[in-house]
């Protein structure tokens, strides 16, 4: 028994063994049958054009996971939107000869009208019989009468006009469509089609076109644009002056900068700045064509094979519909709203409501230690913390003060870049246009806006969020920071302000930024001070002297108005203010941070005219 | 009206600034001349032209206002558009009272200052214009005798050449010789053109009989 079960077990492997390493069983044929194919696919642009690579994306993602077969791509850019001549044509001809020649290629799948053209002519002779699909746009593409037997071509088009219904639905009151291209052969291409397929809509809106400009101008051109105006962004691979682009960061430049809303009627330019449109996916056209190489490959055939419909979408971006005040209810039922913000309330709101119940406990507890601070009774209750935050608080102060002072420094750079660039505006808008003067009015306005940036940059010196700390400071290092600050002001209101420091003073031990908040506070209540006198000599002096061994006395003497004798003590107490716009903290913040250093602050009338406040401040070596 | 024959004088401390509305002055086909202080443009021979004269308010040494006040004292009557960062109420309203034709704030559209240069010019041609004209009656008014030059002032006081003859004790045949001798003169061709060239120099009739 067992050993007749044995026999049964040889006999089935023996089989099983035979018909499998039999040639020219069903099993082998199955194996023929699932060789890999190769597919060429060749595309119009260089690399790196979003566009075409979210197509071979696409093309890749279906022919990777759905085949029966293993497909192998190989792809060649023919970047012949950048070498149209005809050298570079019979040059990129002999590569794919010497690349492809050799090899069974099992189909050849060609994108653009340009390499169509080019397949249509040399495809024979380079890749010999094997099935070659053309896809192109309308309008391009070669004669079909040359076509040879073994090629199809199928053609597409855009369908601005959605894009141009959706935009006149979104915004009725739009008067003018501002179509921008660039002046490349795909850019002039785009142009004629979108010129064509726009032309029913010229009853609603004056169609203009901003076309063959080169960058510079098309940027100024868009800031500018009339009320009740958009722009379709078509494309831009090369401007008026030759350089080429990738047209996707044109377009990103365009919306930013632009004063009315940017469509577009590609998926590619989603998120970089339009608000939407009909949008043709590219990776979805990529799956489209895949679909036709898999069939072809599959069938061998090349009747019957059709383009499907071209998938356009209707899609917006949430944060450009924001910034256009664009109502989401006017946008149609079938819209994709993507990057839809998510407010901070609907996500946490119980984190906000803690967050806004601490500050107003902090703030309270600020102001408490303000006005604790004013009674001078400070010293029995007063923990770190406080005095941290107290310190914090006048810096903030401070900050506004500076800021303030600094608001002329800023208007007088930007006064000046906005005129350079009417100025620049005007030349390039002159017939002939004046590009070198426009050019030398783009340079004052990188001058201008450097020196924006300088005086942030010392704003942000002076105001550097770090830790209070006391350290040993040299008196003249500080009076200079903020002479510098302040001196445009002071030269403006043509004060002379002299800075007289004793020769071979000690380091102070102190915090800088709060030392400088004191004398900048001082110098300015100082010129305020002046400006309230009519005639007279107008001068500050900040002066800088032993007044013991161990500490250093600083003084800021004016010439102006002058106090009362009965407001001399006033002066110091928080919320007092002889200025009409003054809060009235300045100097009660002063003394205190004079106090915390262990110095102490005062005011003493000048003999002949105005005032001079005075501050002691203990030297190094002390404290070390 | 033909503009581009005029000047703009831009005076400024702030080296950005002059150069932004020199170029901005220029992108629109006017002539502009640029200042670094109201020192050097005091200092400098004007030339014989029409033109306007934008300034900057806050400036060292001598501000916007002094030049104003100086421009005034050595006698140039060129019209004036200040420019101010935050323009003060007090300091607009005394450069308003000098004569100033405009005030505007930086920063400004290059339309607003434009507009006022434009304005500015047109007064400037209207005020060279009247000037030359009373310069040309002052020279016709030199070439009249003394006694033409009072029978001139009773003329324009509309008092017949009996009464002048009566008044300077005269006969009417004299009075009518030097009256057509002073139309002559004055290029005039009647007593109305004659009270109206008279009026722009503002000569006093004589309408008191006894002199």
């Amino acid at each position: 028994m067992k050993r007749f079960e044995f026999i049964k077990i040889c006999l089935i492997l023996g089989v099983i063994t035979v018909t499998t390493l039999w040639p020219g069983t069903d099993i082998l044929a199955q194996d023929t049958s699932s060789a890999p194919k190769r597919v060429l696919a060749i595309f119009l642009f260089k690399q790196g054009i979003p566009w075409q690579t979210h197509v071979e994306q696409g093309l890749r993602k279906i022919l990777a996971t759905e085949s029966v077969f293993p497909i192998h791509l190989d792809v060649e850019y023919a970047d012949q939107t950048r070498f149209p001549e005809e050298e570079y044509r019979s040059k990129i001809i002999d590569l794919y000869r010497y690349k492809y020649g050799k090899q069974n290629i099992d189909l050849v799948l060609v994108m653009g009208g340009e390499p169509a053209e080019l397949v249509t002519k040399y495809g024979e002779e380079v890749f010999g019989e094997v099935p070659v699909v053309l896809i192109s746009t309308q309008h391009e593409g070669g004669s079909p009468s040359l076509l040879k037997s073994n090629m199809v071509s199928m053609t597409w088009g855009f369908e601005f006009i959605k894009t141009g219904v959706l935009i006149q639905d979104l915004l009725p009151k739009t008067k003018d469509l501002f179509v921008v291209s660039g002046a490349s052969p795909t850019d002039l291409k785009l142009k004629k089609m979108a010129t064509e397929d726009l032309g029913e809509l010229e009853s609603q809106f004056a169609i203009h076109h901003l076309a063959e400009l080169s960058l510079e101008a098309l940027l100024l051109k868009v800031t500018q644009l009339p009320e009740n105006s958009a722009i379709l962004f078509l494309s831009m691979f090369r401007d008026r002056n030759g350089k080429t682009f990738v047209p996707r960061d044109v377009m990103a430049e365009v919306s930013a900068v632009a004063n009315v809303p940017t469509f577009a009627t590609l998926n590619t330019y989603m998120g970089y700045g339009i608000v939407g449109g009909s949008l043709l996916s590219a990776d979805t056209l990529g799956e489209q064509y895949a679909g036709i190489v898999k069939q072809v490959l599959t069938t061998e055939s090349l009747k019957d094979i059709e383009l499907p419909e071209i998938p356009y979408q209707i899609t917006f971006d949430w944060r450009q519909l924001k910034r256009w005040s664009i109502n989401e209810n006017r946008l149609p039922a079938d819209s994709i709203i993507l990057y839809r913000e998510k407010t901070i309330w609907s996500e946490h709101k119980r984190e906000v409501i803690s967050v806004i119940v601490i500050i107003s406990l902090l703030s309270f507890a600020l102001f408490a230690s303000i006005l604790q601070y004013r009674r001078r009774s400070l010293a029995e209750g007063k923990t770190q913390k406080l005095l941290d935050e107290r310190a914090h608080l006048s810096r903030v102060l401070a900050m506004g003060e500076i800021a303030a002072s600094l608001a002329h420094e800023l208007n007088q750079p930007l006064s000046a870049i906005r005129s350079y660039a009417q100025a620049a505006q005007r030349f390039l808008e002159k017939v002939p246009a004046q590009p070198d003067e426009a050019n030398r009015a783009l340079t004052g306005i990188i001058a201008g806006n450097r020196r924006a940036e300088e005086v942030i940059k010392r704003v942000r010196m002076a105001l550097k969020k770090e830790p209070f700390k006391r350290s040993c400071i040299e008196i003249r290092a500080i009076t200079e920071v903020v002479v510098n600050l302040i001196r445009q002001k002071v030269s403006e209101e043509r004060i002379s302000l002299r800075l007289n420091l004793a020769a071979g003073l000690p380091p102070l031990f102190c915090d800088r930024v709060q030392l400088q908040q004191v004398i900048f506070n001082l110098i300015r209540n100082s010129i305020e001070a002046i400006n309230m006198v009519e005639g007279g000599p107008r001068k500050i002096v900040v002066q800088a002297l032993m007044e013991t061994a161990t500490t250093v006395r600083i003084s800021v003497q004016d010439s102006g108005i002058g106090i009362d004798a009965d407001q001399v003590e006033l002066l110091f107490d928080a919320f007092y203010t002889t200025k009409p716009e003054g809060m009235g903290v300045g100097l009660s913040i002063c003394r205190s941070i004079i106090e915390d250093h262990g110095g102490r602050l005062w005011v003493t009338r000048n003999p002949d005219r105005g005032a001079t406040f005075s501050f002691t401040l203990p030297i190094c070596e002390d404290k070390t | 009206m033909n503009i581009s024959a005029a000047v703009v004088f831009i005076v400024d401390d702030d080296p950005l600034i002059r150069d932004a509305l020199d170029q901005l002055v220029r992108s629109v086909g006017l002539t502009a001349e640029t200042f670094s202080s109201a020192r050097a443009f005091l200092d400098t021979e004007l030339p014989d032209q029409p033109g306007c004269l934008v300034s900057d308010i806050r400036m060292p040494e001598l501000s916007g206002l002094d030049l104003q006040d100086e421009l005034i004292k050595k006698g140039v009557s060129i019209p004036i558009i200040f420019m101010t960062g935050h323009g003060t109420v007090p300091m607009s309203v005394r450069a308003m009272k000098a004569g100033a034709l405009d005030f505007i704030e930086k920063p400004f559209e290059d339309q607003e200052l434009l507009d006022a240069i434009n304005r500015a010019i047109k007064q400037s041609r209207m005020v060279r214009t009247e000037q030359a004209e009373i310069d040309a009656i002052e020279q016709r008014l030199n070439l009249l005798t003394l006694r033409e030059h009072e029978i001139l002032t009773f003329i324009i006081a509309g008092k017949l050449n009996k009464q002048i003859a009566y008044d300077l004790g005269m006969s009417e045949n004299t009075v009518k010789t030097h009256r057509a001798r002073i139309m002559r003169k004055m290029s005039v061709n009647s007593l109305a053109e004659l009270v109206r060239s008279t009026e722009k120099i503002a000569l006093q009739p004589q309408y008191d009989s006894t002199s």
